[in-house]
């Protein structure tokens, strides 16, 4: 994963953008509108390069991801390329093109046109190559200026469009080169309109560009194990006693000071005969792996919070943090609202 | 042509040269003293042709070749105590020939530095090629900021030197060393104020990052500005002050080979996204909470200072915020 340190350390060198058009949309004959000469970028624009990339691949939605060996796109040999020795400017821009060109031959069906803006980057003082893909309206007219006879998009131009405007939607992916061999590469990826697992041609659209596939995160997997779990113990668990020994059990495991988890064990550990099949199916269904993984709980740690009441006839009523305020307590009486209290 | 006449023309197509050399010195000393942790300034010049033609007519024994401060650099810091640590590591890290404490006897007052006389690149450095040390020295002079007030106020005055200051008629030369008495009680006492100094946890955090800072940076930071800071993020540390000292200089230490380099590429002519608050030694601090507790930063920071402030120093440590 990109670190916070590769993006402290962040300097930008190279900016380039093409315009590249929806194919089947824009019909025969459409192309894009590729830049020849990198565009001019300020330093005042360049710390509004660094600060949205840091936003972007610094989030808790950014992902790392690693090339795809088998994948079709030119992005991943283009990378190698540019991040092997300090590209000319002429190389940098006849390798970007091909990577628009790419993108153009990608982007079908449901995908919006958009701007392709490639970055030469150096993290950490390792070479580095930053993509971003900014939608923009059907029909948005960008003007290219010309710069020594050959064309290019001003930063002025694009400015608002990429840097200030803080709800526009786009894709990014950072790649850092970290050693000689064609894998010493870190990478991130991030979607702003998506979420990573969905199945949607739409999901996949940008990883398939990238030539990349996603290197499954500890707090991703977490996430998704919990998910799956509470899913199941809510519809598939009958019991009312099972569910809440359950619900417990994974609660208690999740909070544990234990650095990693095993699904295999959990089920092994806590799950009556009889659910044992059923949740192993569930899981594979839901795409969570049965295998040990590093833990890491601060995506759910809202929902592992929990507040709990205690009657003087020990009776114990327990609910996520974020619900609790479904539960009134008077004098005389504990009200659940919004739920139906059985008693067994 | 006179001995003179040689030195200014010798000089003229040499002064050049050597002023480069003063420049890269001066940056190796600056490198060198970094790890002290102390605030320091630290400046350098080549002598001008007619500053060197005075000084060759002044110093008769001198010649051309052996005049020792054709060029100068000067290193300055805040207290006396920080004196010897400066002496010691400029002394340990390259060539001199000797240290010369411009000491006084106990009923004489004036000038007081330390000057290393015939400082020169280090056998192993890359420029010691081009700066040889059998013609490419400089004399360096270490002082407080009091001593160098002393120093450049008596520069353009006839009370620069005690020959010139013996020829005085009585009063005037009282006043002089009433003056230069005055200086010295204020630079002892600037030195023991800073330690006698009452506390607080945001100046215990303050005392204990500034060593950190100051090894990144020579930067001098608002101080007002630190202290209304750090009274809003010392609470977060809980009431023990001093484990949460203990704390930040176990994350520091973790964390230095990076800060050293942030710093170091922050400081560039021409850096970009810097936050104004970088260059305070309470951006160590809030870096440290960013990274262990930002929901609980962000919470007190808003209550008295601009979210966009946090931000901007978040995105110039490479952390996004929300």
């Amino acid at each position: 994963m990109i670190s916070s340190e590769q993006l402290a350390t962040l300097v930008i060198k190279k900016v380039i953008f093409h315009d590249v058009p929806n194919a089947s949309r824009s019909g025969a004959g459409s192309a894009p509108t590729l830049s020849e000469i990198e565009t001019d970028v300020n330093a005042r624009q360049k710390t509004l390069l660094q600060k949205k990339l840091t936003k972007v691949i610094g989030s808790k939605h950014a992902y790392p991801i690693q090339f795809n060996p088998i994948a079709t796109s030119t992005v991943p040999a283009q990378i190698k390329l540019l991040t092997e020795k300090t590209p000319n400017s002429q190389k940098f821009v006849a390798s970007t093109q091909l990577m628009a060109n790419d993108l153009f031959e990608k982007q079908i069906s449901m995908i919006s046109p958009g701007l392709l803006c490639v970055i030469e980057v150096a993290a950490g003082g390792q070479a580095g190559v930053v993509l971003m893909k900014l939608e923009r309206h059907e029909g948005a007219q960008l003007k290219l200026s010309k710069t020594g006879g050959k064309r290019t998009f001003s930063m002025s131009v694009l400015e608002d469009l990429v840097l200030t405007d803080s709800t526009r939607l786009f894709k990014a992916a950072m790649f850092v080169r970290t050693g000689s061999e064609e894998s010493d590469f870190v990478a991130a990826a991030c979607d702003s309109q998506l979420n990573v697992g969905s199945s949607e041609d739409l999901a996949k659209f940008w990883l398939k560009f990238l030539g990349c596939t996603f290197i499954a995160e500890p707090r991703v997997t977490t996430q998704r194990f919990f998910d799956a779990s509470v899913e199941f113990i809510n519809h598939v668990v009958t019991d009312g006693v099972v569910k809440n020994d359950l619900y417990a059990s994974l609660h208690s495991e999740l909070k544990s000071k234990r650095t990693t988890f095993s699904p295999r064990t959990f089920i092994e550990e806590y799950v009556p005969d009889e659910y044992r099949a059923p949740l192993r199916e569930h899981l594979e269904t839901r795409k969570v792996s049965l295998t040990a993984f590093q833990k890491d709980t601060s995506d759910i740690d809202t929902r592992l919070r929990r507040r709990s009441w205690e009657t003087s006839k020990n009776v114990l009523i327990s609910v996520p943090e974020d619900q609790a305020e479904i539960v009134t307590v008077t004098k005389q009486q504990v009200v659940v609202h919004d739920s139906v209290l059985k008693v067994k | 042509m006179s001995k003179l006449e040689d030195a200014r023309r010798r000089w003229l197509k040499e002064q050049p040269q050597h002023e480069e050399f003063g420049r890269v010195l001066s940056g190796r000393i600056r490198a060198a003293l970094q790890p002290l942790g102390i605030w320091f300034d630290v400046d350098y010049r080549a002598k001008q042709v007619d500053s060197l033609i005075k000084k060759l007519i002044k110093k008769r024994k001198h010649t051309y070749d052996s005049l020792p401060d054709k060029v100068g650099v000067r290193v300055t810091v805040r207290y006396r105590s920080e004196l010897e640590s400066v002496v010691q590591a400029i002394s340990s890290e390259f060539p001199f020939s000797k240290v010369d404490y411009k000491d006084r006897p106990y009923d004489s007052i004036g000038y007081l530095s330390i000057h290393i006389d015939k400082v020169s690149l280090k056998r192993d450095d890359p420029d010691r090629r081009r700066y040889p040390a059998t013609r490419f020295w400089a004399e360096v002079q270490i002082r407080t900021r009091a001593q160098h007030l002393w120093s450049e106020m008596s520069h353009d005055s006839i009370y620069k030197n005690d020959e010139a200051i013996s020829e005085l008629p009585n009063e005037i030369q009282r006043r002089v060393h009433l003056m230069a008495g005055q200086l010295e009680i204020a630079d002892r006492e600037f030195d023991r104020l800073a330690k006698d100094m009452p506390t607080s946890p945001a100046t215990e955090l303050l005392r204990m990052l500034e060593p950190y800072y100051f090894s990144f940076t020579s930067r001098r930071p608002d101080y007002e500005l630190s202290l209304d800071i750090l009274e809003v993020i010392a609470p977060l540390y809980g009431h023990e002050i001093a484990l949460a000292k203990d704390h930040l200089k176990k994350f520091l230490d973790r964390k230095r080979t990076f800060l050293s380099k942030l710093y170091s590429i922050k400081q560039q002519p021409g850096a970009t996204n810097v936050s104004p608050l970088f260059f305070q030694p309470e951006a160590l601090a809030i870096y440290e909470r960013l990274k262990v507790d930002t929901v609980a930063l962000r919470s007190a920071w808003t209550r008295q200072f601009p979210e966009s402030e946090l931000e901007e120093l978040a995105s110039t440590f490479g952390i996004n915020p929300e």
